[in-house]
């Protein structure tokens, strides 16, 4: 039933929306290389370490890295690299833009994905229960604690944390991933350091995802309970457990939809709450690089942030079309 | 047991309805009064660094009810000022946002074929930019922006969603009926668009607008923590949020109650999004 065009439409289907987004996330990468080149300044403006450079120096640097050339030599160069798979020099760290994301990348999506994993969870739930009392004491309660919490921004909930646990009760440390002396704990005591400092950072980002979600499940919930198959179900005189499991199955779809928006800010969202927590992921990386005006490694972040907007999307719509056949209509 | 359920489902009454748009709609008129009356309540200028020389900053006390930040300056009289900051850029930025997308949003849903397919192949393209990452790029390589530079900024990238969704509802209605009846009478197309499609696009517009705000404040409040926001001297709750932290440092009247009107404001929009939409929805169900 569910496939009810060949697998060669679909297929078809695929690869035109997968070149879309190749066409998309191009534009998007373009958009920002020009951007950053109209701006005023370069990355040899100004030096970062507070020494100054001599205009010789400056000029000698910006030749070899071929910044003196026109803009479109430029753009026609970066983009050979990035089509090889390149994505340029960072002249910040004074290397490769692949060897700091390859340090910065799995540190982001450790946090973010744990993060993201328990809103769901949690998020899930709380709205499907919700979703199958509206109206009761409970529900109303929850929506409102939702609501206040899905309104702080995550950056202040995470000064707040981080001034409570961190700094008056001195429960947990205030950032980074790990203790200076981490090299020479046990693997215990190692995988405790790690957990102690994942906690804030974590919670932050958890309480606020849950919020967002609980308040979507919970919508789509209650639009699924009025749907007739839900009826049927309960008419049917299947246990109350068995009911809002159909009622839950239908209600999955638009959740899906969000949780595929929210994928990119795996990446970019939690900007602000890495920079808090001294968290040297992406988001971190991210800001100095932009004010050490470090262009391909600026660029390559935000070839990655459209990447990830336009991966999430597209996998939340094949999901949607997978577990829902009314979608593909 | 499923009948208890049932029969709770829908008894959501009238005045409840009407008591959850009232709420937040009072709290946007005392936020706005005090945006209007801030230097009226406010008890010294915002910007005023004290002449006796305490240049610290001191917990609340009687004379200072929110405290002082590090230059002295009282915060109380800092977050009534930077209200009128924070909340002018978000209301500005957004009514940008929400013209400039319901036009684009209105043109190419209305005139459709090309025009539709290229303004939204546009749109696809901005909205794959995490908009965060963008806003970080232009405050920093410009450096130092105006507030007006803050509001364009913040509303040229603020109307994508604006536009789509605004095009979608475009499109849906020149389906129906009546807009069919109204070409038919031989209205011009700018007429139908104006006098027929347009007055029904007021309740997703308004609330776009009233989300867009939410959004619009948290950034404001983001980018001038980092200190590329709002410029010092000048107010705004991001920059007092930014003046007041340092790591270790213990001020929580610092973070706390600029923090809490960020939060007041952003909530009020949230509740308000929300019994606005479901006023609309029940409205479409009645009709």
């Amino acid at each position: 039933m569910r496939d009810t065009r060949s697998t060669g439409g679909r297929r078809h289907r695929i690869v035109a929306r997968l070149l879309q987004a190749f066409a998309v996330v191009w534009a998007a990468a373009t958009l920002t290389f020009l951007l950053l080149r109209l701006a005023p300044g370069d990355p040899y403006s100004r030096q970062l370490d507070g020494v100054g450079l001599s205009k010789a120096a400056a000029d000698a640097l910006r030749a070899q890295r071929g910044l003196d050339q026109p803009m479109l030599v430029q753009y026609a160069r970066w983009l050979g690299l990035v089509v090889r798979g390149n994505l340029g020099w960072s002249t910040m760290q004074q290397r490769p833009v692949a060897h700091v994301l390859r340090e910065a990348l799995p540190r982001t999506l450790g946090l973010m994905s744990l993060a993201l994993l328990t809103s769901l969870a949690a998020g899930m739930a709380l709205g499907a229960w919700q979703g199958s009392r509206i109206g009761t004491l409970g529900d109303e309660a929850a929506s409102t604690v939702s609501l206040v919490v899905y309104s702080l921004p995550e950056f202040w909930l995470g000064m707040l944390l981080l001034q409570l646990f961190a700094q008056e009760l001195q429960w947990l440390p205030a950032g980074g991933i790990v203790e200076a002396t981490h090299e020479y704990l046990t693997f215990g005591e190692r995988l405790e350091d790690r957990a102690r400092h994942l906690v804030l950072p974590w919670l932050t980002l958890s309480l606020v995802g849950t919020a967002l979600f609980s308040r979507f499940q919970r919508a789509s919930m209650r639009e699924a309970w009025r749907e007739a198959h839900v009826r049927t179900a309960r008419a049917k005189g299947l246990s109350p457990w068995r009911v809002r499991w159909h009622a839950w199955r239908s209600a999955l779809t638009p959740v899906i939809g969000l949780a595929g928006l929210t994928f990119p800010s795996l990446l970019g969202g939690a900007v602000l709450v890495e920079r808090l927590f001294a968290w040297p992921g992406m988001g971190h990386t991210t800001v100095a690089a932009v004010s050490a005006r470090d262009y391909d490694l600026v660029t390559a972040a935000v070839l990655l942030g459209s990447a990830m907007t336009v991966l999430g999307t597209l996998l939340a719509d094949l999901l949607q079309r997978r577990l829902d056949p009314r979608v593909a209509a | 047991m499923s009948s208890t359920a049932k029969s709770k489902a829908p008894r959501v009454s009238r005045s409840t309805r009407d008591y959850a748009l009232r709420m937040p709609l009072v709290a946007v008129v005392l936020l706005a009064s005090i945006a209007v009356a801030a230097p009226w309540l406010a008890p010294v200028p915002p910007n005023e660094i004290p002449s006796d020389g305490l240049i610290t900053a001191s917990s609340p006390s009687l004379t200072h009810p929110f405290g002082t930040d590090p230059l002295g300056r009282d915060v109380l009289s800092r977050v009534l000022y930077g209200a009128r900051v924070s909340l002018g850029v978000g209301t500005l930025s957004v009514a940008l946002a929400v013209g400039f997308g319901g036009v684009i949003g209105a043109i190419a849903g209305f005139v459709g074929g090309i025009v539709d397919t290229v303004l939204m192949r546009v749109v696809d393209v901005l909205l794959a930019i995490p908009r965060l990452l963008l806003l970080l790029v232009v405050t920093a390589f410009w450096g130092s922006l105006p507030l007006s530079g803050l509001i364009m900024l913040l509303g040229l990238t603020g109307w994508y969603d604006v536009a789509r969704l605004v095009r979608a509802d475009v499109r849906a209605l020149c389906g129906r009926d009546f807009i069919a009846a109204a070409r038919a009478a031989g209205a011009s197309p700018a007429r139908v668009l104006w006098r027929h499609v347009v007055p029904h696009l007021q309740p997703t517009l308004l609330v776009l607008a009233t989300l867009g705000l939410a959004n619009a404040i948290v950034l404001e409040a983001g980018l001038s923590f980092l200190g590329l926001g709002v410029q010092p001297p000048q107010a705004s709750w991001g920059t007092i949020l930014g003046d007041g932290y340092v790591p270790g440092g213990r001020r929580w009247w610092l973070t706390l109650f600029p923090g809490v009107a960020v939060v007041s404001s952003v909530l009020t929009c949230n509740a308000l999004a929300d019994a606005l939409r479901r006023r609309f929805d029940g409205r479409q169900v009645g009709v």
